[in-house]
């Protein structure tokens, strides 16, 4: 776990120092006005196909191409990954078992298994008798088929979506995104996804992810998930980073 | 001579620094409070948009020559026939083309009132857009009225998908029904929200770009 966390420390510090030199080379050469316009997303409108949607009536064709949804109390068909029964101090309060049909015009629909850790308070807002809206916990990890969810997947506005390399866990790359507020790794035929509250946080539930039993029920109470150590993260399937991983 | 030479030199060397340092630490604000680039990709139950106030994945960007929120508030009305306009006041980064800001929303827009069960869409103009490429973000939903809560909550997840889905499929549909160009992306944000009534829900992560070009419906 010790090297994990070394691995990932060292080949961020790298990247870091070398994105660092890059800048200081452009320093002079007006990077200030492109760092300045790097929120504002120049990219016009994309009109690369007709305006009135083919698919505005119903599913999409590539409905065939995704894996079967699974329920609640079966194992999922694809592996999944927890920080065991609590991790650093937070008990896993939820597991989710998410599965929607394919919808016209989504490019990804919803399938994953979640395990929860910790609590969020909701309130009505300042002044307001009513509540409106939820909250989100402080740390959730989420599996998903990478032949349904891959870092091909991500664009924005017809560019690459933001992202930074986060070196590797065992043999999966990882990935930040979102300002270091969601991570994923790409290990096997799973795509892992941590949300946390910062960076900190989900660097440090990457290390500590450990494979669930391929037997077990997707959704586990906290008793009854694995305390093994973390597991070695495998490298991914091959095809899987680029999106042409086929499910099967 | 040589010594003032090397006192420029070095004023320069130092500005260069300075620059750069100046934008690698612009580069990491925008990237650490903007995911999507023109705004956060959740809203804020508070000003200040504190980072565990998280209340709804933004999932909708309107855009366009006429994509400035009042208009884009109009024009959900007209097309999806949202009305109303109540609700909570929330927050979100946005890009102001300087840097980002925390900022209240500027309008709302929902199919029913306070006490019903609705959809709703609140409303945010990007300052930093303009001229050919205004841009509004917003954070469609549908949520149901809650009595034991009492307040809104969010459907949950499940086959049909979650409110923040469906509110999404909704604009979607009344903007192609209205002659809107209408485009999908992935931006993967699918963090789960625990909601009032007990159950949870998450966006499955698409965003739907809307093209508004017009000003009437």
């Amino acid at each position: 776990m010790r090297s994990v966390a070394g691995n990932l420390r060292r080949s961020r510090r790298a990247r870091r120092i070398g994105l660092t030199a890059a800048l200081l080379l452009l320093g002079g050469v007006g990077l200030v006005a492109i760092a300045g316009g790097a929120g504002s997303n120049a990219a016009s409108p994309r009109l690369s196909s007709a305006s009135a949607d083919p698919g505005a009536t119903g599913a999409s064709a590539d409905e065939s191409r995704l894996l079967p949804c699974t329920p609640a109390d079966e194992p999922a068909n694809f592996e999944t990954f927890s920080l065991g029964p609590d991790f650093s101090g937070l008990p896993m309060t939820a597991a989710l078992r998410v599965c929607e049909k394919l919808h016209a015009g989504d490019k990804v629909r919803a399938n994953y298994v979640s395990y929860i850790y910790g609590s969020c308070e909701i309130a009505p807002p300042a002044g307001g008798k009513y509540v409106d809206g939820g909250c989100q916990p402080p740390l959730e990890v989420q599996s998903w088929p990478s032949c349904e969810r891959s870092l091909a997947d991500y664009t924005l506005e017809g560019l690459p979506y933001p992202r930074e390399s986060a070196g590797h866990v065992g043999q999966a790359p990882a990935f930040l995104f979102d300002g270091g507020s969601r991570l994923e790794m790409y290990s096997g035929e799973t795509t892992i996804v941590i949300f946390g509250l910062s960076e900190k946080t989900v660097e440090g539930a990457a290390e500590a992810v450990r494979a669930e039993p391929e037997d077990a029920p997707a959704v586990e109470t906290a008793g009854k998930l694995s305390t093994s150590s973390p597991t070695p993260l495998a490298a991914p399937a091959p095809g899987s980073l680029g999106g042409e991983l086929q499910c099967r | 001579m040589p010594v003032k030479l090397r006192k420029i030199r070095g004023r320069l060397l130092a500005a260069m620094v300075a620059s750069a340092a100046a934008a690698l630490s612009l580069a990491t604000a925008a990237h650490a409070s903007l995911p999507l680039g023109f705004s956060g990709n959740y809203t804020f139950g508070s000003s200040g948009c504190p980072s565990n106030n998280h209340v709804d994945p933004v999932n909708v960007l309107f855009r366009g020559t006429q994509a400035y929120a009042e208009n884009v508030a109009n024009q959900v009305q007209t097309h999806a026939g949202w009305s109303n306009g109540s609700g909570s006041t929330q927050w979100l980064w946005v890009d102001t083309g300087s840097g980002s800001s925390c900022r209240q929303m500027n309008y709302q827009r929902a199919s029913g009132g306070s006490l019903d069960s609705r959809f709703h869409i609140r409303l945010w103009w990007i300052p930093a857009s303009g001229g050919e490429h205004k841009k509004t973000a917003g954070d469609a939903h549908h949520e149901d009225f809650i009595w034991y809560c009492p307040g809104h909550a969010v459907d949950s997840n499940g086959s049909g998908g979650s409110g923040f889905d469906q509110g999404r499929w909704a604009i979607r549909q009344a903007f192609i029904n209205g002659g809107h160009y209408v485009d999908s992306e992935y931006w993967g944000n699918t963090a789960n929200f625990h909601q009032c009534d007990g159950d949870w829900a998450a966006s499955n992560g698409n965003g739907l770009l809307v093209s508004v070009y017009h000003t009437s419906g």
